[in-house]
């Protein structure tokens, strides 16, 4: 049962002020020009506009240098359980959804990521809606309502001088609880989510995907700088270090990316993926074809980050929709 | 390590006990033989300084120079040949444009530079070898602990 | 407009080159994706070249494709691209022989705030150094060269080394810059080695500086101030100030600048008797308390 909250926006910073004291606030602040998701200790510098962070909100739950354990000499291994009570404000709806494929990858399956399960269990989302397309979006052709989305613990939508807060879990509803906020009634029909089927999607034999598409042409352009994997909200390949630091052995778990030269090289010197093109046709398949078959998500939920940050403009939505005429 | 760890979180006070770790890049034909006449000399200089004896100053990578900032010595001291009497003719003559250019490069990026050193020091110079030694590590003690990580908290 | 009619005939030089079979592959520019901005662009067939985009928004360096093609392209070069192509010479890592550049004189880019965008408010070469053919810029009043050299009052040491880590405490070590840079085409980078492993253990600001500063040293007298590496950052890091300030420097020791002219031996591969030791005990005072006799 959902409840809807009016939450005027100076109410609203009040609220997560007195949240910042219990909690590890993270939102997205300006730092020059750029909007990104960081920890704040100052509520004035949290910025809950239209604009989309260029970073996802995926480090704070699956952090880009891990801490995963220690063991020192006499053999006493030690996992690192941080997982600090956190408040996550702001994140998108192509943020929500793709935190799905995220939780999917790490806890669903014969295997449990126990890190980031355990960082996912303290953290609490409240996601905020988008009024425009940013260029280079396209969360609505991938089957995404821009404007809601019920992943997360607690919903706002901008309504000019306030916020529509929507409770979904209970979780939403303890932090919430002790705050005297005026109750609306809404429709339930008012706010529905994937108002319409994902028109960028490919159902294709994995064999004529992999060899007929001209995957030399589409990859040409591609510097291999793996920007796309640390921007992008769905992408989770890693790499662990370890290193010794006075007698005691710790070992870290850091992002890597597919899109990296050195990422399939055996220590026989072998790579399987020698160039770009191998690489690149990697990353579509991955995320809308091989993901899908195992976890039942396609890796992508049009969030366009991928599109803008990349420094020579390869645009996967332009791929797959090629794809998708030459499958015709 | 410790010691100088525990200084840095305990203020000021303890900084005159703080002995500068000074790296010593010295190549084997001249500065270090320069070095070791120092020793077999039995000249008195001040122990801040770790060796690593290459086999010319031309060896030597920026990146260890760089690396001994960032991993927390408090300052680097580079030795070779006087130029013109390099043991393999030109080494120490690409290592001077390199090294020149490097000073640039980390005053430009904040590191004091009192705390990096290039000299020539021959194999004959003991003497000079214990001088800019010292005249090193008073360089650096003005300066004080390497502020690397200690700024960026 | 220039842009338009400098468009016109570059777009007509590639149909000659096409048809006559001088080339079989043109790199050039198109459209970005959001519509704004630049992306690069393979040219093989005839029909393709009425896409080709000139204007104030051509700001990819592409030089450093021409690595990959062994068999030779053609390639529209602006003054910046055509440097990184001199310095390709220089250095042995491409076929003369086997390139046709089509220079363009250069006007000065602009990003989409309509600033200009790093490396074209100090530039001070309008004319590619090097082409095979030259597509004139008739438009005199070009934009004049702004020396840019924030030189505040040379703060204290501490402002310098905080300004530093301040700029790279946004680096995500996503290593767009490198990949962007003419410069930067080590088959296995310093960052990727195990043996020596250059990186301190956590993935702190040390890691950062060792990677900046390092890639700064790598560039030493060798950038040719295209401007790719900032372009290219997410983090929008201003990383230039750094070999800006190298570059500088090794004009006014060794007389030499990157990429003006291919016969000119690097500056960094080359010595003199008589270099300067600026900033050397016992050498050239270099304004702080070193260079005195020791």
């Amino acid at each position: 049962m959902m409840a809807h909250a009016v939450v005027p926006k100076d109410r609203l910073r009040e609220i997560l002020g007195s949240l910042l004291g219990k909690y590890r606030l993270v939102a997205p602040v300006r730092e020059g020009s750029t909007l990104v998701y960081k920890e704040v200790n100052n509520v004035d510098d949290v910025v809950l506009g239209d604009d989309i962070p260029y970073k996802s909100p995926k480090e704070f739950l699956f952090p880009q240098v891990e801490k995963i354990m220690t063991f020192s000499k006499d053999g006493e291994l030690k996992p690192n359980e941080e997982a600090p009570e956190t408040i996550i404000v702001g994140v998108k709806p192509c943020d929500l959804e793709a935190l799905k494929v995220m939780t999917a990858v790490f806890t669903k399956g014969k295997y449990v990521d126990t890190y980031f399960e355990r960082k996912l269990k303290n953290t609490l989302l409240i996601g905020l809606g988008c009024k425009s397309e940013k260029p280079g979006c396209f969360c609505a052709e991938r089957g995404i309502n821009r404007e809601y989305s019920s992943a997360c613990d607690i919903f706002l939508t901008d309504e000019g001088d306030s916020f529509t807060a929507t409770v979904i879990s209970d979780k939403g509803r303890d932090v919430l609880k002790d705050f005297d906020l005026e109750r609306k009634d809404r429709q339930e029909t008012d706010q529905n989510e994937s108002s319409q089927a994902p028109v960028l999607d490919i159902d294709a034999d994995e064999n004529t995907l992999f060899n007929n598409t001209n995957w030399d042409g589409i990859s040409e352009k591609c510097l291999g700088c793996g920007t796309c994997a640390f921007v992008c909200p769905t992408c989770h390949c890693f790499e662990f270090k370890d290193v010794v630091v006075k007698g005691e052995a710790i070992r870290y778990r850091c992002w890597d990316s597919c899109m990296y030269p050195k990422f399939t090289l055996h220590a026989s010197g072998h790579n399987p993926r020698p160039s770009k093109k191998e690489r690149y046709r990697q990353r579509v398949m991955h995320k809308y074809l091989y993901v899908k078959q195992n976890f039942g998500y396609v890796a992508c939920t049009g969030c366009g980050r991928c599109i803008r940050s990349c420094p020579v403009g390869m645009n996967i939505k332009s791929v797959v929709s090629e794809i998708m005429e030459e499958l015709k | 390590m410790d010691k100088q760890i525990a200084l840095q979180k305990s203020g000021s006070e303890d900084l005159k006990m703080w002995e500068p770790k000074i790296i010593a890049f010295l190549c084997n034909w001249c500065s270090y033989a320069g070095a070791d006449l120092a020793g077999t000399s039995r000249l008195q200089y001040s122990p801040n300084i770790r060796i690593i004896r290459l086999p010319c100053s031309g060896r030597i990578n920026p990146l260890y120079i760089i690396k001994a900032l960032v991993d927390g010595a408090d300052g680097v001291m580079v030795s070779g040949c006087h130029p013109g009497d390099c043991h393999y003719l030109t080494g120490n003559m690409y290592a001077r444009r390199r090294f020149t250019m490097l000073r640039r490069l980390l005053t430009t990026a904040g590191i004091e530079p009192e705390r990096v050193h290039f000299t020539w020091v021959s194999a004959s110079e003991g003497n000079r070898f214990a001088a800019v030694v010292e005249e090193v590590v008073n360089k650096v003690k003005k300066v004080g602990p390497n502020r690397i990580k200690e700024i960026s908290k | 407009m220039s842009f338009k009619n400098q468009r016109e005939e570059i777009i007509a030089i590639c149909k000659n080159l096409l048809d006559e079979g001088k080339a079989n592959l043109i790199l050039g520019f198109a459209d970005g994706p959001t519509g704004e901005g630049s992306v690069p662009f393979f040219i093989r067939k005839k029909d393709e070249v009425d896409d080709i985009k000139w204007d104030d928004a051509c700001t990819t360096n592409l030089a450093k494709y021409l690595l990959e093609k062994k068999e030779g392209a053609a390639i529209i070069a602006k003054p910046c691209d055509a440097r990184a192509i001199v310095m390709y010479m220089a250095e042995n890592q491409i076929d003369r022989s086997k390139i046709y550049i089509i220079g363009v004189e250069c006007a000065g880019m602009k990003d989409k705030n309509g600033a200009p965008p790093p490396g074209c408010l100090e530039c001070t070469l309008r004319t590619p150094p090097i082409f095979d053919i030259l597509v004139k810029n008739d438009n005199s009043s070009v934009q004049g060269a702004v020396n840019t050299h924030d030189r505040e009052e040379e703060p204290g040491f501490a402002d310098k080394l905080a300004r530093f880590q301040k700029e790279i405490s946004k680096c995500i070590l996503c290593y767009s810059c490198r990949q962007a840079c003419y410069g930067c085409y080590c088959e296995t980078c310093f960052m990727d080695r195990n043996m020596p492993n250059w990186l301190p253990n956590e993935l702190d600001i040390g890691s950062k500086m060792m990677f900046h500063l390092g890639r700064t040293m790598h560039l030493a007298g060798r950038c040719v101030e295209c401007g790719a590496c900032e372009r290219a950052c997410p983090s929008s890091v201003k990383i230039r100030y750094l070999i800006k300030e190298l570059t500088d420097f090794c004009e006014e020791l060794y007389g030499y600048r990157a990429g003006i002219n291919p016969d000119e031996i690097p500056a960094l591969t080359a010595f003199d008797q008589n270099d300067r030791e600026v900033g050397f005990l016992g050498g050239e005072d270099d304004g702080s308390c070193c260079g005195s006799k020791g």
